[in-house]
């Protein structure tokens, strides 16, 4: 007898969340093989009791997407075994902000299912999301070029990974309701105070959210080229005005020229990921600390050197996959909100991904955004766990109404 | 354990990581493929979901034939463009002439854009008429250019309490026999006319009589 729905979709769901526990008590059982270190085998149990905890109860508990959830404790996980591997401190925070990420994404997924006066949550969220922005500018640190941190004693956060999320809800709002200036106003603000603290990457990743939404919501051509034309002058513009960019542009053009100085850090990404070839010098070889910042920006070429280009391929597929999740999600949402918040959440999950790992293989300028889930960073975590959070949210919306239709249409389809 | 050993080990591991890597891939994309063909099953079984009812057509133009019902997603635009929610190709009906919401619970919202005007139960909207502006709810009239549509909820959604009367008296519900065979399909309108080709399992409730509630 052919299996239920249900039926298939545990039996999928063990399948991969086997896969992955498999993968991480493997790896970790390795790691701590080689110093005998007793936290590394604490690891191999720990964390794939984590991802089971994560993937098989947690949907029980709250409605959760079940693949979404296992893609992203996978490349949470694979994040805290690089870190491990290299610095086990890192590790250990990069495992504590999992858990104040966990607790956010199940904060998004209930506020989107449960809020239903947006149209205040906006109207509050625009000062506060601004005046958060303009925070570093009063008291924040300079960061390799950046001035886009806050130290609140020894915690440092970064304000520009949240406001993310307001503006996702903010634009998906007033286009949905296609008020014009109040999200105008609210991004040309954010892409201000971004230029101000010289967080250009971020700065570009707004401006391309924003425009791709506006798309969504109008679909008129004729506008987003133009915002397009106007992305690409303020692009020359920044380029001539600002000698860091120039320099960026140049590194990129030709690392090799500056090889032990500017060109540095790329070049060695770029030798790291050679070096890598098709299968990886294998997990806890190699040297990926010559990669200056190797934990934020250059985790892809760390991954590439130990794991390989097959795997490296394979963690690009995983980031399609949740993109592909989150746009079918958007498409099938019931309001233009919705729809439009999740649409942004994946945008923004996706143009994020393309940005970095863009920049580490030299496709485009490297830029100061992080891998989301990967890479190193309370801030950066979080706020992906808050977007994934968003997309299931709206998923388990969609099913919900699904199930409404499904209830209505057991009237026979009758008039009421 | 030493260094060497260590190594062969983790050279021989890097195979079996790159499977189970592409093994992760594989099963996620089978899945996404799986969830995305159970999705169209569902939906081919529920061909109104998304919709909350149906506008029937009591007037037109030569491009809206009398009686003809238009399906009525939760929100969306109605417009005189293909591309619009609810495609009303008649004239004084711009290309996007309002927005429409539903409520639970309320009904349906309307909101004509700048420069166009519609009427709900004979009641004149602008854009300025903001949030005073009457519902529509079962058996509410839609006036939209030359285009006069009443809207028909399907049963079991929350309606309000105190739902409006209807200016026009709906027809009787047609007998059982009509309902089980119908001969030609056909189904007296509210001006006496048969409209071809109405569903034959359409109920046309008997109106609300004062504080009556459904």
């Amino acid at each position: 007898m052919k299996a239920s729905t249900a039926d298939q979709t545990r039996r999928a769901g063990r399948a991969l969340c086997s896969a992955v526990m498999l993968f991480f008590s493997t790896a970790f059982l390795l790691l701590a093989l080689k110093d005998y270190a007793w936290q590394g085998f604490a690891l191999a149990v720990a964390v794939p009791a984590m991802i089971w905890l994560g993937v098989s109860l947690l949907p029980h508990l709250f409605p959760a997407d079940r693949l979404l959830l296992s893609l992203a404790n996978f490349l949470c996980a694979l994040g805290i075994l690089l870190l491990y591997d290299t610095n086990p401190d890192l590790a250990y925070h990069q495992a504590m902000y999992y858990g104040v990420g966990l607790v956010a994404m199940l904060a998004c997924i209930y506020a989107v299912r449960l809020l239903r006066q947006w149209r205040m949550a906006a109207a509050l969220l625009i000062p506060f999301s601004l005046a958060l922005l303009a925070l570093p500018l009063l008291f924040g640190s300079e960061i390799n070029g950046a001035k886009n941190w806050i130290y609140i004693g020894s915690v440092s956060f970064q304000p520009s990974e949240f406001v993310k999320l307001s503006l996702i809800v903010i634009v998906s709002r007033y286009m949905s309701r296609r008020r014009f200036f109040p999200w105008f106003i609210f991004a040309v603000g954010c892409l201000g105070l971004l230029m101000l603290q010289k967080d250009l990457g971020t700065a570009l990743l707004y401006y391309a959210v924003t425009l791709l939404l506006y798309f969504a919501s109008s679909g008129n051509w004729l506008l987003t080229l133009l915002g397009l034309s106007g992305g690409a002058g303020a692009a020359v513009l920044g380029y001539r005005m600002f000698a860091h960019v120039k320099k960026r542009v140049a590194i990129w053009l030709n690392p090799w020229a500056d090889y032990d100085r500017a060109g540095y850090q790329i070049v060695q990404g770029l030798m790291a990921i050679a070096s890598g070839g098709l299968f990886g010098v294998g997990l806890g070889l190699g040297s990926p600390t010559t990669i200056p910042i190797y934990h934020t920006d250059f985790i892809f070429a760390v991954i590439c050197e130990q794991f390989g280009w097959i795997f490296g391929l394979c963690v690009l597929a995983m980031y399609v996959a949740i993109v592909w999740r989150g746009a079918t999600t958007a498409m099938a949402a019931r309001t233009g909100f919705h729809g439009l918040m999740c649409m942004g959440a994946t945008l923004m999950l996706g143009l994020q991904t393309f940005v970095i790992i863009g920049g580490v293989l030299k496709l485009i300028p490297l830029t100061g955004v992080t891998m989301p889930f990967v890479s190193y960073g309370g801030s950066s975590l979080v706020s992906s766990m808050c977007l994934i959070g968003l997309i299931q949210g709206v998923a388990s919306l969609n099913e919900e109404h699904l199930q409404e239709d499904a209830r209505l249409a057991e009237y026979g389809g009758e008039i009421g | 354990m030493p260094g060497e050993i260590y190594s062969v080990l983790s050279t021989g591991m890097r195979y079996w990581f790159a499977l189970l890597g592409v093994l992760i891939v594989w099963r996620s994309f089978h899945w996404l493929r799986r969830d995305r063909k159970e999705t169209h099953r569902r939906l081919k079984r529920l061909p109104d979901a998304g919709n909350i009812g149906v506008f029937r057509v009591l007037a037109g133009g030569p491009q809206l034939a009398e009686g003809e019902e238009l399906p009525v997603p939760r929100e969306g635009v109605l417009g005189s463009v293909r591309t619009c929610d609810i495609a009303l190709p008649v004239s004084e009906v711009r290309k996007r002439h309002l927005d429409f919401f539903y409520v639970d619970g309320q009904g349906l919202h309307v909101q004509p854009r700048r420069g166009c005007a519609c009427s709900v139960d004979g009641v004149e909207l602008t854009h300025r008429s903001g949030r005073q502006s009457p519902l529509l709810t079962h058996g509410s009239i839609l006036q939209a250019g030359d285009a006069l549509l009443r809207l028909y909820l399907f049963e079991g959604l929350e309606v309000p309490r105190s739902a409006r009367l209807m200016s026009v008296e709906l027809p009787d519900p047609p007998s059982a026999g009509e309902l089980a065979a119908p001969q030609n399909g056909n189904v007296q309108t509210p001006n006496g006319n048969a409209a071809p080709g109405s569903l034959p399992y359409w109920a046309y409730p008997v109106p609300p009589q004062g504080g009556e509630q459904r």
